[in-house]
């Protein structure tokens, strides 16, 4: 079953690129949904599902720890998974967004291939 | 902060990213280049220690760096997508520089912002760099300039 993604960067470029990444995994994807802050993000999973988020920390509005605590809070999307792509590879704030619920954590710069390993241990599924 | 080695937190910083996200690769220290046609961005960030970090490089450099990162042919690439680009490899400089410069500590990054062409020269009004360095790349230069707090 194809999937869908939700990208979450202030970055259009950045999201480029993690969409690229995501289409040399040979994962079957769906649809790929945008949005550049937490707030956008939220909003448009009222309308529609998505299967992944792989969300940015520093965005404007709101950020991707206030993000990540508003998907638990709520029941139904807490289920979806969330990969963290972030600068900022403190230990402190990796450990933060994974008690706060995130289920991976990849660091900018990555290898196209980190955030592949990422997403298909997270989602169970090997190409 | 003293005793850093910050030239080579600098270069390793340079090789991790452009290697990485870019597909490309510094072939070393270089002058600063001179000339009117750069893109340059500038982030400060917030933590201990705080600072600024500014990039600068030549549009051609520029345009060659987003055809690696985006996947896409040069003669494609808008000047919007140069500046963004620019603008995150800027932010990823940043935050692979900062988590060299204290690994247990969060540091806030502030959005990455293109400095205008016309107040470049505002930069000489600005405290001295705490390190800036220069790097030869495959078309170009690209000169990385951090400045910390309290260092001046």
């Amino acid at each position: 079953m194809a999937l869908n993604i939700m990208i979450v960067d202030d970055s259009p470029v950045m999201r480029a690129f993690i969409r690229k990444v995501v289409g040399l995994t040979g994962l079957d994807v769906g649809e790929y949904c945008e949005a550049g802050d937490g707030e956008d993000a939220l909003k448009l999973l009222k309308e529609r599902w998505v299967d992944l988020i792989l969300t940015d920390i520093n965005m404007p509005n709101m950020n991707g720890e206030e993000f990540v605590r508003r998907l638990e809070s709520d029941e139904l999307l807490r289920t979806i998974p969330v990969v963290v792509v972030s600068t900022d590879s403190s230990h402190n704030r990796v450990q933060q967004m994974l008690a706060l619920g995130a289920k991976g954590y990849v660091t900018k710069p990555f290898p196209p291939e980190a955030l592949r390993d990422e997403v298909e241990r997270i989602l169970g599924v090997s190409q | 902060m003293t005793g850093r080695n910050f030239d080579q937190l600098l270069s390793g910083a340079v090789d991790a990213v452009l290697e990485t996200m870019f597909f490309a690769a510094s072939l070393g220290p270089a002058e600063s280049e001179i000339g009117a046609d750069f893109l340059e961005a500038r982030l400060a960030f917030r933590g201990n220690p705080s600072g600024t970090l500014g990039v600068r490089l030549s549009a051609a450099s520029a345009r060659l760096l987003a055809a690696g990162f985006l996947g896409e042919d040069e003669e494609t690439l808008t000047d919007l997508q140069l500046g963004q680009v620019v603008c995150e490899l800027a932010n990823m400089l940043c935050g692979s520089l900062v988590s060299k410069l204290e690994d247990q500590e969060s540091f806030a990054l502030a959005s990455p912002e293109l400095v205008p062409a016309a107040s470049e020269n505002a930069a000489s009004s600005q405290a001295p760099p705490t390190a800036c360095q220069s790097f030869e790349l495959e078309n170009g230069i690209i000169t990385i300039t951090l400045r910390l707090e309290g260092t001046a």
